[in-house]
């Protein structure tokens, strides 16, 4: 199965400045990513996405992992965190759900991993969150 | 044990209805409710009318997150069209719904797992493992997922490859926080580990 895209299409193989491009697609089924997301706006577009998000206790070095249990997703995400530190690693993991959850069962780590997908997706995470948005008039693939 | 502080946060239930080898569900009040509601082409709100109750309660029949009461599901059943006892019991002679039954011997734990997961890892995984194993109503299927899970292996391949990774008892933290995630998903389907 391709990556569990809302938009469509197999995702696995975008590259860093396809960043904007989804952002945008996304925009159409989650409205909150027209401006700088927070962390009210990542627990709605869970709930719509059927996420289950959990604050549990990790290692210090593990900020957040997804878990597939059958049907379900959970994305689980360090208490020693700050909200805002949860924020972004929230979307980090779902910029994976969205772009490598091949629905199999399986979860993403976070720590010195440095392949493509790990860039990916800390430039979501960066690019819905970063309030330097608003100087922004819409992403560019230019601006990555 | 880890404390868990969760999000509130509502779903709708995504679980299939129809019950597969390999699901981690055996039938559910709710998951018939679904079913007798799509083929009826009722919605919650349509249905709460009907049962007298908010169209919020519905969906919590409908996730398992809320028992439905025999009277509501007297009404409701005669408002899907379906009988009490299939919508309460699966079964048209007020029977329990058979669970699928787990062919003797077939799951056995990997034993790769043993040999590469550190020796206090591997055990607490494995005791989670064997409260799994003793749940009848679980598959194959579903057995050889939770090991996955819980056994995860790259720690074992990460610390290897960059030296001085996950201390055991940090990877134990992670070990328990995948059995909390099952755990969780179970109690939403009646069962207790």
């Amino acid at each position: 199965m391709a990556g569990h895209s809302p938009v469509g299409g197999d995702w696995r193989f975008l590259r860093r400045r396809s960043v904007p491009a989804l952002v945008r697609r996304l925009a159409v089924r989650h409205p909150e990513l027209e401006r700088p997301c927070v962390w009210d706006d990542f627990v709605r577009i869970c709930e719509r996405e059927q996420v289950v998000v959990r604050v549990v206790d990790m290692p210090p070095k593990q900020r957040g992992r997804l878990l597939r249990v059958g049907s379900r997703v959970f994305l689980r995400l360090n208490r020693c965190l700050s909200r805002d530190e949860r924020t972004v690693v929230g979307f980090h993991e779902l910029a994976h759900y969205w772009r490598d959850d091949p629905g199999v069962p399986c979860y993403y780590a976070d720590e010195g991993d440095s392949d493509s997908g790990e860039e990916f997706a800390d430039i979501f995470a960066w690019a819905v969150t970063s309030p330097a948005r608003v100087f922004v008039r819409g992403l560019r693939d230019e601006d990555f | 044990m880890l404390h868990i502080t969760s999000v509130n946060v509502q779903f709708r239930d995504t679980l299939p209805f129809h019950v597969e080898q390999g699901d981690w569900v055996a039938g559910t009040v709710g998951s018939r409710l679904k079913e007798a509601m799509q083929e009826a082409r009722r919605n919650n709100a349509e249905v709460a009318k009907a049962a007298g109750v908010h169209e919020k309660t519905v969906s919590q029949w409908r996730s398992d997150r809320q028992e439905m009461k025999p009277d509501n599901i007297d009404a409701v059943a005669e408002f899907l069209g379906v009988s009490k006892a299939w919508l309460r019991y699966g079964d048209e002679n007020g029977r329990l719904a058979e669970p699928p039954a787990r062919p003797y011997g077939e799951f056995q734990p990997n034993p790769r797992y043993e040999r590469e997961l550190p020796g206090r890892v591997y055990a607490a995984a494995r005791e989670y493992l064997d409260r799994l194993i003793a749940i009848e109503r679980l598959g194959v299927g579903e057995l050889e997922e939770a090991e996955r899970l819980l056994m995860d292996s790259r720690y074992a391949r990460r610390n290897k490859r960059e030296g001085g990774g996950l201390s055991e008892d940090e990877w134990i933290m992670l070990v328990d926080d995948a059995w909390d995630a099952i755990r969780e998903v179970l109690s939403w389907q009646g069962i207790r580990p």
